[in-house]
């Protein structure tokens, strides 16, 4: 099954898929799976096989969904007059699909007219979107517009208010903003898309008249692959680290052989420049959050050479993890992913050598290793393409990932400096605050309980919606921990949330995650010893917690016994536990309290 | 490329698009009468020959197909 995910993306196969999708999807959906999550697709034109292809790709990263689609064109309906049955569906997702096709355009007119136009159609979201989030708290994607194939005042018809650029503007704007003010609301982005592959191409009549599609039918793999990419980043499931090679991938040459003052980088030639360019757009990428890693068949000093050269844009400091050996490159790459506490599926390698791609791909099949070619100057169209770094859910948090993560690495090195772990811990002068929600950090609360895979034990998800209700109810509980060192403040690491059941006097856990940048400090004890505390003030006596579990999840399957909890149900999806906190007795960790700031 | 060729090209074509891999199809069979060919087909099966077979299909040529032949036709026509 991994093979057909590398033949799907990396880059995307759109022939392939067009022609054989009824076949790819009766394979994938072979996978024994437990529906993730349900999707409503509100079509202002064709949806059906827009479906289709979200379907393959979502059940490419084991994510089953249900979907709902409204009858043609009926989204305003269906969302404002409950038409149709999307309310008694109760989907996490809503995705509203308009398009140019869904905008009438008369041939106006006046700026008063132009004024009205606009208003209606704003007027006319606006709607849609108050009604699906009073009535379903979900998260909702909403195309934005593509580019008009014909300009009525020509070049002037963006910057004439009666032009119908302008008010395509306009309306993409309006969007924009609300999805900047809305943190369950997102764009996804057909202006781009259908310039990337030109309004010629986009705009099509065929496909129009015959299947009612908005656009070129042969674009809809395209569509529905950007449109999982915001999916995967809402859930956490975007790439996190950009493993590269160097020789004739960050410089042209091979260093070893030629020598630092020989190898191709900066002005001069036009292939020196095309690396440069190259090292520009990782330096993009990583300040967006992701990760990088170095992965060379190369001597370490020639490696460090290369990094110091006086052109290279990027630096020895900008790489959490540098492997320049002779040994196998994927097992570099196991290495680097225990280092970072990452798991391999969040990883994406890029070299230019094909036989060590296909090296890495056969042992490593959940590392993306995409098709770059051959020529330097497609490397950055490739990558961008295969979506990997999307980050739909980029938030301020995400500025600081490097150094979170070369903090980790200094972490790493202090321990090797003692013998016994426990000393390490004391060492490290830990301090903790763990309260309950409030407002001021409950965007951070809910990002951190969609992103998290490993340390969580039910890998239920929270809208934030229902992240805001649990302050303000007394049958719930939602306790969150941050945790700081001597080396640097971790941040919001940890989310536990449940539900108060007074007649059982008993607390059962709905939600409990935690960040792999904090394992093996102890901080799930000592949070925990905050909950039993929180509990016991309430006269509760039983703690009952659920463990679901996932591929993801192994590293928590033991964490209820070690607190003490006795295994009292089992069924084929869950184990439940439940622990008396009257017998609970304190763990001991070397975290102290510390003080919010 | 000879006519029998592009026939196993169209044939094999339709047989991926509607994912129908038994049931006999030449080119007297009806179009509309194999499974798996509706409308949307029809649009996804018009974009695949233009692609396989490099040539353009209006929507005044296909108004009055009905056979697999008169794809083929078209096809021999345009190549």
């Amino acid at each position: 099954m991994e093979k057909i995910n590398f033949k799907i993306y990396d880059p995307l196969d759109v022939k392939s898929l067009l022609r054989r999708k009824n076949s790819i999807l009766s394979d994938l959906r072979e996978k024994k799976l437990n529906t993730k999550f349900k999707i409503a697709i509100l079509g202002g034109s064709s949806t059906e096989d827009i479906k289709l292809f979200l379907e393959i790709f979502l059940l490419t990263r084991d994510i089953k969904a249900d979907f709902y689609e409204s009858d043609f064109n009926t989204y305003y309906e269906e969302a404002v007059f409950s038409q149709g049955n999307l309310y008694s569906f109760k989907p996490d997702i809503v995705f509203i699909h308009t398009s140019l096709r869904n905008i009438m355009i008369p041939s106006l007119i006046s700026k008063d007219e132009c004024d009205i136009l606009k208003k209606n159609v704003v007027d006319r979201f606006e709607s849609i979107w108050s009604n699906i989030q009073k009535r379903l708290n979900c998260t909702i994607i909403q195309n934005n517009l593509e580019p008009p194939l014909v300009r009525k005042f020509g070049s002037s018809d963006s910057s004439n208010e009666l032009g119908i650029s302008s008010l395509i503007n306009y309306i993409n704007s309006y969007i924009h903003d609300h999805a900047r003010n809305n943190a369950s609301f997102y764009v996804h982005d057909i202006n781009y898309l259908s310039s990337y592959h030109g309004l010629e191409n986009w705009h099509d009549e065929k496909s129009w008249s015959i299947g009612k599609y908005a656009f070129n039918y042969t674009l809809l793999p395209y569509f529905s692959f950007n449109l999982f990419s915001i999916i995967e980043s809402i859930y956490g499931l975007k790439k996190k680290v950009l493993v590269l090679d160097l020789d004739n991938t960050l410089w042209g040459g091979i260093i070893g052989d030629d020598g630092l003052d020989n190898i191709k980088l900066g002005p001069g030639d036009p292939i020196s420049e095309s690396f440069s360019r190259f090292q520009e757009y990782i330096k993009v990428i990583q300040s967006t959050g992701v990760l990088l890693a170095i992965c060379s068949k190369n001597e370490l000093t020639n490696a460090l050479d290369g990094l110091s050269h006086e052109h290279s844009i990027l630096k020895k400091d900008d790489f959490v993890s540098i492997k320049a050996n002779w040994n196998p490159k994927s097992s570099n790459l196991i290495e680097i992913a225990k280092e970072l506490n990452l798991g391999l599926d969040s990883f994406v390698f890029i070299d230019d050598n094909p036989a060590e791609r296909e090296e890495v791909r056969s042992r490593l099949p959940e590392i993306s290793v995409p098709e770059i070619g051959k020529d330097i100057n497609d490397y950055v169209k490739i990558i961008n393409q295969c979506n990997y770094f999307d980050r739909s859910d980029w938030s301020e948090e995400d500025k600081s990932r490097t150094n979170l993560y070369i903090q980790n690495i200094e972490r790493a090195d202090e321990l090797s400096k003692y013998s016994d772990y426990q000393e390490y811990l004391e060492s490290l002068e830990m301090k903790a605050i763990v309260k309950e929600f409030d407002i001021e950090n409950s965007n951070r609360i809910h990002s951190l309980i969609n992103k998290t895979n490993q340390f969580n034990l039910t890998t239920r998800r929270y809208t934030i919606s229902e992240v805001n209700d649990i302050k303000d109810r007394k049958d719930k509980i939602g306790i969150y921990g941050k945790l700081s060192d001597k080396f640097g403040d971790n941040g919001l690491i940890s989310v536990l949330a449940g539900s108060v059941d007074l007649k059982n006097s008993s607390f059962t856990i709905d939600i409990w995650c935690m960040s792999c940048r904090v394992f093996k400090r102890d901080m799930e004890f000592y949070f925990f010893n905050k909950l039993v505390d929180k509990v016991k003030a309430l006269n509760l006596i039983t703690i009952k917690g659920i463990y679901i579990p996932s591929k993801k999840n192994k590293v928590v399957e033991g964490i209820y016994n070690s607190l003490g909890f006795i295994l009292a149900e089992t069924n084929s999806e869950e184990l439940t536990f439940t622990l008396d906190v009257r017998k609970y007795s304190l763990i001991n960790t070397k975290i102290r309290e510390g003080n919010d700031s | 490329m000879t006519a029998n060729s592009n026939k196993n090209l169209l044939i094999e074509l339709i047989r991926d698009v509607t994912n129908n891999h038994n049931e006999k199809i030449d080119p007297d069979t009806q179009a509309m009468s194999i499974e798996g060919w509706d409308s949307l087909a029809q649009l996804n099966i018009i974009f695949a020959i233009e692609a396989e077979f490099n040539l353009k299909m209006e929507l005044s040529d296909i108004e009055n197909f009905k056979t697999v032949g008169d794809f083929l036709q078209h096809i021999e026509k345009n190549t």
